[in-house]
């Protein structure tokens, strides 16, 4: 069942194809829309969008993370431990000395590459060694942040804070994080290298390509993203929490699906993964807008996810889309 | 000339007052958890007071929010879609006392009365229900006090380790014993605020303890504490209680029996209410301090507790619904500098 990676379909039917993926997040944002038309009239659209949007960016970064183990089969439940952490570095110790906030989110990334190695060497299953890695990074948030509180860098909360011309900024970063993860994937090397060891790790290593290498850079780079994320959350929330990322680990595996990765490795879809995690986080928007009692909301919540993913499912299997 | 161009001037301002008071606010409830006895109890007395208001033709609406898991993020993002839906106030029970500040901000600033409650934000530009915490340790202390002026041994059963609810309520024990150097803490366990984990504690600690006069609690620890001197066969000592339904339940079984006698504190769920129609008043142009302190709700004497455990459902937790009244009086007695008015009836 598995579909070759390169389209046999050349130009404008491909790139209609690659939107399809946003089938999930339609069927998430449409009836928001019916109901705060706000969000595409022409003179409220820019505040509201960047309002609604603006929590999205953290989890979109998450999910990219969580696209980038999921491409090589394996998977990081550590993340939204990451993320918390991350808040609390950049709230505790690099508002006081940036030298030394530097150095730390240096060691985590370190701490990936060594995750990646470690799945390599001792053909441990990632689940395990990122639910202990988990426990470990809560450990070290509670350490430096015993309590919610802290001060994020002015800088981050500029960053997070930008307002370009026409376009909601939370919409050019989830452009700009698509491309960027699109470009990753599936036009360098590495991104072909790391979906081969997801699908088929044997073959590259006949071809002479060192597998451990691929997996080193795959973790370090979701390392990298769980940071970017934690730096964003830190700056939209203006403060440092041990817990506060909660719930960003299935929220990423979700979007990863909901774009059309799998659980197997080998096929991803950054583009996919980014519509993905903007649907998952739009889900809570759903609720509030649709007021639903407050009795059903966690089931109506889990109901609307699956629904999304159905909905995409049935299009992918009349092979009416191909996620790339 | 003059008094006509007043008198219309009044005219004026009345219909304008009269139209402002036919506005029906829409008052949302922001909450980050719903999955114990607390915070269900919490729920309904909120849908009490609503069901009340909306009869009264005060408000249009006051649905309530749930995140999954308390996790504050999600919460920031559901408060940015509460603004964007142009609720009048939110009433908010926050997953982190700090990282919804920026979003309850940009809330106010857009005008929307935002009232925090319970789990409070550090924000001072909101308006803020605080409980007082130390003030359920100092009670404690000064009633076993006045129940044994001879003084005697204590044991302290503590909440979770590491939350600032429990460190709260300690510390308000604490600076009350140096008062009275004739009680001795001779022991202290975690009862983590359930049963049966607090009776497992005590049940571990008790042989190597001298005999007790009294056991000091945080809620929902007192049934587990009862049970573990109940059996060890030692005579039951005075254990404070916290207003849960078995808590409650056992202190009217032994009272009836031996004539055993506590009192009973916590903070009641009802304070949702509270909040509901402080945001109210803040709606309505009150001028309503930006931090209240809320005292926990005591049972100490029979009438109420056996009112209590008839309006309690089984697990639950004891709650009053408060009303307008009492939240107007309320927030008058705090401005006067005195001490909130009795509990309703």
């Amino acid at each position: 069942m598995v579909r070759p990676l390169d389209s046999r379909k050349e130009g404008l039917a491909r790139y209609t194809e690659t939107l399809v993926p946003a089938i999930s997040l339609l069927v998430v944002l449409l009836p928001i829309v019916y109901k705060q038309p706000n969000l595409i009239s022409p003179d409220r659209y820019y505040a509201t969008l960047t309002m609604t949007l603006a929590f999205g960016i953290p989890i979109v970064l998450a999910s990219l993370g969580q696209m980038l183990a999921m491409s090589i089969g394996e998977i990081d439940f550590a993340m939204e431990n990451l993320v918390s952490l991350v808040t609390c570095v950049m709230g505790a110790v690099m508002f006081k000395d940036p030298l030394l906030g530097t150095a730390f989110l240096i060691g985590i990334l370190a701490v990936y590459m060594l995750i990646g190695a470690f799945i390599h060497l001792k053909k441990l299953p990632s689940i395990i060694i990122t639910i202990g890695m988990s426990f470990i990074w809560t450990g070290l948030a509670i350490t430096i942040q015993p309590t919610p509180g802290g001060s994020m860098p002015a800088a981050v909360n500029a960053a997070m804070r930008l307002r370009p011309p026409w376009i909601p900024y939370p919409i050019v970063l989830a452009v700009l994080l698509a491309l960027i993860g699109h470009f990753l994937m599936f036009k360098t090397n590495f991104g072909i290298l790391a979906r081969g060891v997801g699908d088929n790790v044997k073959s590259i290593q006949q071809a002479g390509h060192s597998a451990i290498r691929v997996r080193i850079m795959v973790f370090g780079l979701v390392g990298l993203f769980g940071i970017l994320s934690g730096v964003a959350l830190g700056g939209l929330t203006t403060s440092a929490d041990p817990l506060l990322a909660k719930n960003y680990t299935l929220l990423s595996v979700a979007a990863v699906v909901l774009g059309g990765g799998t659980f197997a490795g080998g096929k991803v879809s950054a583009v996919g993964a980014v519509f993905g995690a903007l649907a998952m986080h739009l889900v809570v928007h759903l609720l509030v807008v649709l007021k639903i009692s407050t009795d059903w909301q966690a089931g109506v919540k889990g109901f609307i996810i699956l629904l999304a993913l159905y909905i995409g499912g049935f299009f992918k299997r009349a092979g009416k889309i191909r996620y790339i | 000339m003059k008094r006509i161009l007043l008198s219309i001037l009044v005219a004026a301002l009345a219909v304008g007052v009269a139209s402002s008071g036919e506005k029906k606010w829409r008052i949302v409830l922001s909450n980050d958890y719903a999955g114990n006895s607390w915070r269900q109890s919490m729920i309904s007395d909120w849908k009490t007071a609503a069901e009340m208001a909306i009869k009264a033709g005060i408000i249009e609406e006051a649905p309530i929010f749930t995140t999954n898991e308390s996790s504050a993020a999600e919460q920031a993002a559901q408060l940015q879609s509460l603004i964007l839906e142009g609720y009048d106030a939110i009433v908010l029970n926050a997953a982190s006392p700090e990282a919804l500040n920026s979003v309850v901000q940009d809330a106010l600033d857009a005008g929307i009365v935002v009232v925090s409650f319970d789990n409070a934000i550090t924000l001072p530009t909101a308006w803020r229900l605080i409980t007082d915490f130390e003030y359920m340790g100092r009670r404690q202390v000064e009633y076993v006090a006045q129940r044994f002026p001879q003084g005697g041994n204590i044991l302290e059963i503590r909440g979770l380790a590491g939350t600032y609810v429990n460190d709260a309520i300690h510390r308000g024990i604490v600076e009350t014993l140096a008062k009275y150097p004739q009680f001795k803490v001779v022991g202290e366990v975690h009862g983590d605020w359930t049963s049966s984990v607090a009776q497992k504690a005590v049940a571990g600690i008790l042989p190597s303890l001298p005999e007790i006069t009294a056991v000091l609690t945080q809620g929902g620890d007192g049934y587990g504490a009862v049970k573990a001197f109940e059996a060890s066969g030692r005579k039951i000592p005075l254990v404070l209680m916290g207003n849960r339904y078995d808590e409650m339940e056992i202190w009217k079984e032994m009272l009836d029996k031996t004539g055993y006698d506590t009192i009973s504190l916590s903070i009641a769920p009802g304070a949702s209410t509270i909040a509901f129609w402080e945001a109210i008043e803040v709606l309505n142009g009150k001028d309503v301090p930006k931090e209240i302190r809320l005292l926990p709700y005591v049972i100490d004497t029979h009438a109420k507790l056996e009112r209590d455990l008839k309006n309690t459902p089984k697990g639950g937790v004891a709650s009053i619904v408060y009303t307008q009244d009492w939240v107007q009086k309320m927030i008058a007695n705090v401005k006067a500098g005195l001490p909130p008015p009795p509990d309703p009836e």
